[in-house]
């Protein structure tokens, strides 16, 4: 496998919230998602940045939503997982289980 | 439900680092976010959470821009701008050494003024250029500013100078407020 295809940790975690939100995934609930299941307090900017550079990637898609009173008349960008990022997401999964087949014990050992 | 309100100056930061689509949508979520917490049993000072999230997203977001290829833009017109303006010094200097005589006040002002307000000048046409380029533009000149500091010695030179430096980047920034001066938002 190419070397580009695999993803960092947080596109990976990023990816998996997308698939998690259907179609309800945007930044605010991206962000949330994030911090509800790892603990991991990501800044808004954080989330929007890996958004923008798994979209140039081909690896994420978005659209313009409605504006609502609630955000101030503001549109939502919702975003969703494409085929392509599907299969990265996969083959960086499958990496990473292949380099720790084995090692259970040795991790587990300190 | 009232629209939330949103901090003008965390409208010019994000505004500043991503398309206007992407920075709506992004201070749409945050006021959104915001919302959410005054309602549920969050702690209670969302002023501070807000604040927390527009000063840690600048990191990424520069980050962000600069891969975009937009700072690029952002450098060259605020590195051709500064060169402009000191060719133009070299050149004042000779002129104004014609015009006045040396040590005379009407010389000494006008050596003291040009650099301050070449530099408001020079911060305007940058940002109707690119915007942020007037920031980089007045950290350039503080950079060179101190530079001559340190390569001068000498006390009085750097009295001067140090007006210079307070100055200069300042009255590239007033430049560069004016010339980012949009229309209102209907």
């Amino acid at each position: 496998m190419p070397r580009s295809e695999l993803l960092g940790s947080l596109e990976q975690i990023v990816l998996f919230a997308l698939v998690r939100l259907g179609a309800n995934a945007y930044g605010m609930t991206v962000r949330r998602e994030i911090e509800e299941r790892t603990g991991r307090d990501l800044s808004i900017g954080a989330v929007y940045a890996t958004l923008e550079r798994l979209e140039s990637k081909g690896y994420v898609s978005s659209s313009l939503g409605e504006p609502t009173a609630e955000r101030g008349g503001r549109a939502k960008r919702l975003f969703r997982i494409e085929a392509e990022g599907q299969r990265a997401l996969r083959a960086t999964q499958e990496a990473m289980r292949q380099m720790s087949v084995g090692l259970k014990n040795r991790l587990n050992a300190t | 439900m009232t629209a939330p309100m949103v901090p003008r100056p965390a409208i010019w930061i994000i505004g500043r680092l991503l398309p206007k689509a992407d920075s709506d949508a992004l201070l749409g979520d945050l006021a959104e976010e915001n919302a959410l917490r005054q309602r549920s049993e969050a702690p209670p000072n969302e002023l501070w959470w807000y604040w927390r999230q527009v000063s840690r997203s600048i990191g990424p977001l520069l980050w962000a821009a600069a891969r975009r290829g937009r700072w690029l833009g952002v450098f060259v017109v605020a590195i051709a701008v500064y060169a402009l303006i000191t060719v133009l010094e070299s050149y004042s200097g000779a002129l104004i050494s014609k015009l006045f005589v040396s040590g005379g006040i009407a010389f000494t002002i006008s050596s003291l003024a040009f650099s301050p307000i070449a530099m408001g000048i020079g911060g305007y046409a940058a940002a109707r250029m690119r915007r942020g380029s007037a920031a980089i533009l007045a950290i350039t000149s503080a950079v060179a500013i101190v530079r001559l500091m340190v390569l001068s010695g000498n006390a009085v030179a750097i009295a001067y100078l140090t007006g210079f430096l307070i100055v200069c980047p300042l009255m590239a920034l007033t430049g560069g407020a004016l010339g980012h001066r949009r229309p209102r938002a209907r």
